[in-house]
């Protein structure tokens, strides 16, 4: 389980009553428009990082709440572009809720500069005319402007605001982004009523974060009826009162740039950020509120002022989610999901086969449309009719299925790889963007996930393999750990000759299974004919190799072993010169190179799931060659979980080489980075030594000559 | 009487064809119901789906303005054929309208067992990044479980502002085709012209009071495949080009009946605006003043343009026909390609110099246009210098980083639209040739007793054979090109000592880079022998797959290039070579190839290899000779020098 190395949490209202903390800030102000420091201006080069495109000089944040408790999130940002690479920084898109018509993006500014020779400032303005506000999907909206007249050396600067009717929209921030920052300051002034949650994850910590307490007289719209959240109020009045309201600063300075590398879940798991969540709706802690409801005022009693929770516990969380219509009210309640389960499984007496039966029936029946998050855009019923569904709708209609038939299952949500890690301490609906399913047959726990028809029960999306997930069950939810239920394994058989012109012809067996099944299934079905599936995938290795005929068996049976059997020639395959026969032991799966190329890691290599490949290719030389040398047996060992072995035999006429590689971890610390790196770099070293043949007779005429004899 | 009894039989005749979109007028035994008994089988051997009926109806009530009406009904036979169930439109979000999108799945039967609902679609934005338009896109999907089915959509575009007429392809790559119809329908003043590509299909023409009307119709058309290196799709099926004579977008009206007035009215939308602002002024006489050398200035104004700006595709304005002013350019920095050639146009005026737009159709695999048939069949503008005395330079203005006067095979040996003030002019596009188009390396190996070497390499690309390496290298970082060089470099293993890749920035045509390598265990070792591969960096592997029986004409090269390597081994001492491989020399009517390895007097092995190619296309039969020279080359490249110690 990956952990970012801090993590804090905070309630922001448990604070409020404190004493007041003193501005502790000496360098506490905001950059001002237009004011922008000389040696900014003259900056050529980064020398912290000399990669950078450009270093993002300021990004200010600051959130507040205005009347009608509308919350306002103004950002400033200042970025100096170092080359033409940054130029991408200086188009800027702002992504906003437009379903339900309460936020909207304004104020928007924007500025480039340009110090000349000589010192002077040459300043453009961005016209109205460069933002364009844009729908998306009929969900979000957009926001795109672009700063005018780059070039390497600007400074640019913007400025915009988003406003926001729902409490429930307060924007994280992320202090640390794919370019240094020199300077990130986030600021937040929160009235007593508005009680956020909120989580910050990182490996840096902030180098202020300070808070203070201030009262001030507020006014907003009350409606016993509505809720605050949406900010859908129904029978409007006003409410003013004596509020406090809660001032954060947090400010990160000279912030490393966090970039993605190979074998990583996502840099989202990595970076210094900040993130909120609306937990409760709560009522001031003055005595008394002014009520004006038409035209009449009264003093009514704080104490009266409801209580509305947001978010509270992975308890009510489950809750939430098993009443919701668009999640837990899906289940059980769809006809037409109910009478195609029990089609499904007539005539099946045993659970796990029943369980399969629906599992494919979805599989091979429902087109998964690509999307996941956590709730249904539509009833499950309408989904079986459109054979089209997201993850969710899938994960739903399964479980649905499954318990119509009388089985234990529940929908378990889940973070994906790219998605990044859970913090389970901590109940937010947006830490999920998939579901999958958990059933639970004679106390055996099973996890599916059918968004794809090639693969069989037993396995969950490479996406899926991400730590652990959330068992919507109410009550009881709980957590359950997502293992891999199997490895990348397959198994290759070659038999083949070696002719005097260097051709290598033969017959070949594989068997695959675990992931490496569905990864030669997936090229399977996208190959045109076996032929080509056998001669790109199977034999890719061998340049230039032909197949003969090539028989599949369990193609379709996904649960099954894929296996192949194909006869084939390598034309070139050894290298003829002189009295010599060159050639590699090792025709197939050969490790070329180290897949690990950068020298140094801070991040730990997630390889998802287990290997296992093993080969063994027996060889019939041709006649009138002797072996003169052949390659050293091999066996390398990585403490960690690695291990790799190759022995070659010479047995009569024919040469015996086996092969083992396997890897029983997935997940190697940055602190063994260097020797997994030397693992695959002494495998790549052993797979490239070649065997040595020799003419045995010295006055063999012709080499066909030879052959027939 | 007779003549009474005619005329009405004609009328209802005409009224049928033009009457509203719902109707449906289908040859006689048509199934409607779309039934899979009604199939050919032998129409749909081996296919996935069937286009049961492709229907299009263009309808132009005027010259700005048109319905289109699109009806396509396709059995989907298997499970591979199940995304013939997805339907996506794009449309102009400002100058189309869309509406009456329906759509249904029958069973095998022709029983309906489903309609399209608001769930089954969606509709976003098609633009993104650095990209500003009114384009959009409606999907619908529409999916079945049991094979076969059929799925039904019919949608109505209406258009306000019309520059392209339909084009016509009744068929899509593999799936066979049952029916198909074109019918268009326009008033006879803006005077509808079409042309057929790809074979003989006459329109069956009738008249309908002031409209003309005409009708395409196919029949029991099979699957079509593209094969490796063939054509490009427009120019193996049947397609029917319309353009209109007259027509109008946004108040401004156009005639296109011949390439010279279709230029004039280009020109008319975007003359006058090429007014600079002073410091733009100055800033070209500073350059300029005191040149005498007319090229030279406009290298010195191309290379302040790319300085000055950068591409940002904004498809506003006029239906995405009109720039913006050279002034609004000059000020932001940025522009689409209309706009950055406009302002480029501008500034070579400031300093009396003539130039010209060209509307092309830039891509790298593109079909030809058709001259005699004046359309808009561009998609991209450039700009022509005149330099007088025939001579000129082709500038591409929306890339920063080309070198000057260099198209590439984006925009190479092509047929363009000169727009002149009186009017547009076909031209044709320089073609380029191999020697132009150079990779020439140089490397210096020093082989270790180990097999660990070190190589300084140098590279130089001209022409056509710096694009790729440039425009992947341009707009990178530092620390990008160094990811960059690790992709590119074509060794197992390997550490970049130094790299020198400066030259990338210089927006030459000959692009010199140099790289330093460590190359651990680059002759693999086995007991006492080292196996060193001689090609150090351009070992090619791909060999096109076979094909049971080649029908189409085939193009190996998109251009012609030449390609020479020479690598000198430096060996460890004490080692002697054991094995060298025989020289290769392949001479084919695509290219020529040649190998070799030699130990020179002074112990240093020297590789040399050269590949020159053609760019020509040649007929079917040709195919599997060059998979022979293809796969000879592959070989060829794998050689290695076996050494072995004393």
């Amino acid at each position: 389980m990956k952990k970012p190395t801090m993590l804090f949490l905070s309630f922001l209202m448990a604070v409020g009553a404190g004493p007041s903390y003193a501005q502790q800030g000496q360098n506490g102000q905001p950059p001002k428009w237009g004011e922008i420091p000389p040696e900014h201006l003259q900056m050529d080069h980064y020398a912290p990082d000399s990669s950078a495109a450009v270093v993002i000089l300021a990004d200010y944040g600051n959130v507040f709440f205005e009347n009608d408790l509308d919350l306002a999130f103004e950002r400033h940002t200042r970025i100096k572009i170092l080359t033409e690479a940054g130029y991408d920084w200086g188009s800027v898109t702002v992504v906003y809720h437009a379903d339900d018509r309460t936020q909207r993006v304004k104020d928007i500014k924007g500025r480039t500069y340009y110090a000349e020779e000589g010192g002077r400032v040459e300043t453009h303005e961005m016209e109205k005319g460069s933002v364009f506000d844009e729908d998306v999907d009929g969900v979000w909206r957009r926001v795109r402007f672009t700063l005018p007249a780059l070039q390497p050396g600007s400074v640019i600067e913007y400025r915009y605001k988003v406003v926001s009717t729902n409490a429930r929209y307060f924007p994280d921030w992320a202090f640390q982004k794919s370019e240094p920052v020199l300077w990130s300051e986030y600021r937040a002034e929160i009235p007593e009523i508005l009680r956020y949650v909120s989580v910050y994850q990182g490996e840096l910590e902030p180098d202020v974060a300070e808070q203070s307490s201030h009262t001030r007289t507020m006014h907003w719209t009350i409606d016993m009826s509505s809720d605050y959240a949406t900010g859908r109020a129904q029978r409007m009045a006003n409410a003013s009162t004596q509020v406090k309201s809660i001032r954060h600063r947090w400010v990160m300075r000279d912030v490393p740039a966090l970039r993605s590398e190979p074998y990583m879940t996502t840099p989202e798991d990595y970076r210094a950020k900040i993130r909120f969540e609306l937990a409760e709706i709560g009522r001031p802690s003055a005595q008394w509120v002014q009520v004006t409801y038409q035209g009449q005022t009264a003093q009514v009693p704080a104490a009266q002022f409801p209580v509305t929770p947001v978010m509270t516990t992975w308890e009510q969380l489950a809750e939430e989610l098993t009443e919701s219509r668009r999640f837990g009210k899906q289940i059980g309640r769809q006809r037409e999901v109910r009478t195609q389960a029990r089609a499904i499984v007539e005539g099946i007496a045993e659970p796990e086969q029943q369980m399969q039966a629906l599992y494919d029936y979805l599989r091979t029946t429902i087109v998964w449309t690509g999307e996941h998050g956590v709730y249904c855009e539509r009833d499950l019923d309408d989904a079986l009719k459109a054979r089209s569904a997201n993850s969710q709708e899938l994960a739903l209609l399964l479980v649905s299925m499954l318990r119509d038939v009388g089985l234990e299952a529940h929908p378990v949500l889940i973070s994906t790889r790219s998605h990044g890690q859970i913090l389970p301490l901590y109940p937010l609906v947006s830490q999920f963007d998939a579901v999958i399913v958990y059933v639970e047959i004679d106390g055996v726990g099973y996890l599916l996930d059918a968004t794809d028809p090639l693969r069989p029960h037993t396995l969950l999306p490479y996406e899926a393999l991400n730590g652990s997930g959330f068992l919507v069950r109410h009550p009881g939810p709980a957590w359950v750990t997502i293992t891999p239920a199997d490895q990348y394994r397959h198994e290759r058989v070659v038999k083949a000759q070696l002719d005097t012109a260097g051709t290598l012809s033969g017959s070949i067996e594989t068997s695959d299974d675990g992931y490496s099944a569905l990864a030669n299934r997936r090229a399977l079905d996208e190959a045109e004919t076996p032929e080509d599936f056998v001669q790109n995938t199977i034999l890719d290795d061998l340049d230039g190799a032909l197949v003969d005929s090539c028989t599949l068996t369990n193609e379709q049976a996904v649960t099954e072993q894929l296996e192949t059997e194909a006869s084939f020639s390598a034309p070139g395959y050894a290298q003829v010169m002189g009295d010599f026969i060159y050639f590699n032991p090792t025709p197939l799966g050969r490790l070329t190179e180290n897949p690990l190329r950068l020298a140094t890691r801070t991040f730990p290599v997630d390889l998802a799931y287990p290997r296992q490949q093993i080969y063994t290719v027996s060889l019939k030389l041709p006649e009138g060659y002797a072996v003169q040398e052949t390659p050293q047996d091999v066996s390398i060992l990585l403490p960690e979980g690695g291990q790799y072995q190759r022995l070659i035999a010479v047995r009569g006429d024919t040469l015996v080489t086996q092969s083992e590689f396997t890897m029983s971890q997935s997940i190697f610390e940055p602190e063994c980075y260097e020797r997994l790196r030397s693992f695959f770099e002494q495998i790549v070293a052993a797979e490239a030594e070649q065997v040595v043949l020799k003419r045995v007779t010295e006055s063999a005429d012709t080499v066909d000559g030879a052959a027939e004899r | 009487m007779r003549r009474f009894l005619i005329a009405p039989v004609a009328a209802c005749f005409v009224l049928a064809l033009a009457g509203p979109a719902t109707a449906q007028d289908l040859p006689d035994g048509f199934d409607e119901t779309f039934a899979v008994s009604s199939l050919d089988s032998k129409l749909t051997l081996g296919a996935d789906a069937v286009v049961r009926l492709e229907v299009l109806r263009f309808e132009v009530h005027n010259q700005g303005r048109a319905t289109r009406t699109v009806r396509r009904v396709v059995t989907v036979l298997n499970r591979d054929g199940r995304e013939e169930g997805e339907l996506y439109i794009p449309y102009d979000g400002r100058l189309g309208r869309l509406k009456q999108l329906t759509g249904r799945i029958s069973d095998a039967n022709g029983k309906v067992v489903r309609k399209l609902t608001e769930a089954d679609q969606e509709d976003y934005s098609a633009t993104s990044g650095y990209s500003y338009g009114e384009g959009r896109v409606r999907v619908a999907q529409l999916y079945y479980d049991t094979y076969p089915y059929t799925v039904a959509f019919e949608y109505e575009i209406l258009h306000d502002g019309l520059v392209n007429w339909p084009t016509w392809y009744p068929q899509q790559e593999g799936i066979p085709v049952v029916y198909g119809r074109f019918d268009l329908i326009a008033p006879r003043d803006v005077a509808a012209r079409y042309t057929v590509q790809g074979g003989t299909l006459e329109p069956e023409v009738s008249r309908r009071g002031s409209r003309d009307v005409l009708r395409w119709e196919i029949r029991e058309q099979p699957a079509v495949e593209l094969e490796p290196f063939g054509p490009v799709w427009q120019d193996q099926v049947i397609v029917v080009h319309t353009a209109p004579t007259k027509f109008e977008v946004e108040g401004s009206r156009g005639d296109m009946s011949s390439w010279r007035s279709f230029g004039q009215w280009y020109h008319a939308l975007n003359d006058g605006r090429a007014a600079l602002p002073p410091d733009a002024r100055n800033d070209v006489h500073r350059l300029t003043s005191g040149l005498s050398d007319t090229r030279e200035k406009v290298r010195r104004l191309y290379s302040y343009m790319q300085e000055k700006t950068r591409y940002v595709s904004i498809q506003l304005g006029l239906g995405g026909w009109q720039t913006f002013d050279a002034a609004y350019v000059h000020e932001r920095g940025y522009g689409d390609c209309k706009a950055l050639t406009n302002y480029m146009q501008a500034l070579l005026g400031e300093a009396g110099i003539t130039s010209f737009p060209v509307l092309i159709y830039g891509g790298r695999r593109t079909p030809e246009i058709l001259t005699d048939f004046p359309s808009n069949q561009f998609n991209h503008v450039i700009l022509y210098v005149d330099l007088g005395d025939g001579e000129g330079v082709w500038l591409e203005n929306t890339d920063q980083t080309i070198p000057f006067g260099h198209l590439g095979n984006f925009t190479q040996d092509r047929h363009a639209l000169l727009i002149r003030p009186g009017g547009g002019e076909l031209v044709r596009t320089p073609r380029s040739e191999a020697f132009q188009n150079q990779r020439v390396l140089h490397a210096e190996v020093i082989l270790g007793p180990s097999g660990d070497a070190t190589a300084q390499v140098q590279k130089r690309h001209t022409g056509n054979e710096q694009d790729a390496i440039r425009q992947q290298l341009a707009n990178r970082s530092g620390r990008e090109r160094g990811l960059w060089l690790h992709e590119y470099i074509d060794v197992p293993n390997f550490e970049i000592v130094s790299a020198d890749l400066s030259a990338v920035d210089a927006r030459t045509l000959s692009l010199a880079l140099s790289v330093t390598l460590t190359l651990p265990r680059y002759a693999a070792r086995t007991g006492k022998r080292l196996f060193l591969p001689v090609n150090l960096l351009h070992r090619w592997t791909y060999v096109p797959g076979a094909t049971e029986e080649r029908t189409q004409p085939v193009e190996f090269f998109r251009h012609a290039f030449f390609h020479v390597d020479t690598v000198r081994y430096e060996l460890p001492e004490g080692f002697v070579v054991e094995a060298i491989p025989e020289p290769v020399e392949i001479e084919t009517a695509f290219g020529r190839y040649l190998a070799r390895a030699e130990v020179e007097p002074g112990g240093t092995l020297v590789y040399y290899r050269e590949v020159q190619v053609a760019q020509a296309i040649f007929p079917a039969e040709h195919y599997d000779a060059f998979r022979d020279f293809m796969r000879q080359i592959c070989q060829a490249d794998q050689a290695q020098v076996v050494l072995v110690a004393q």
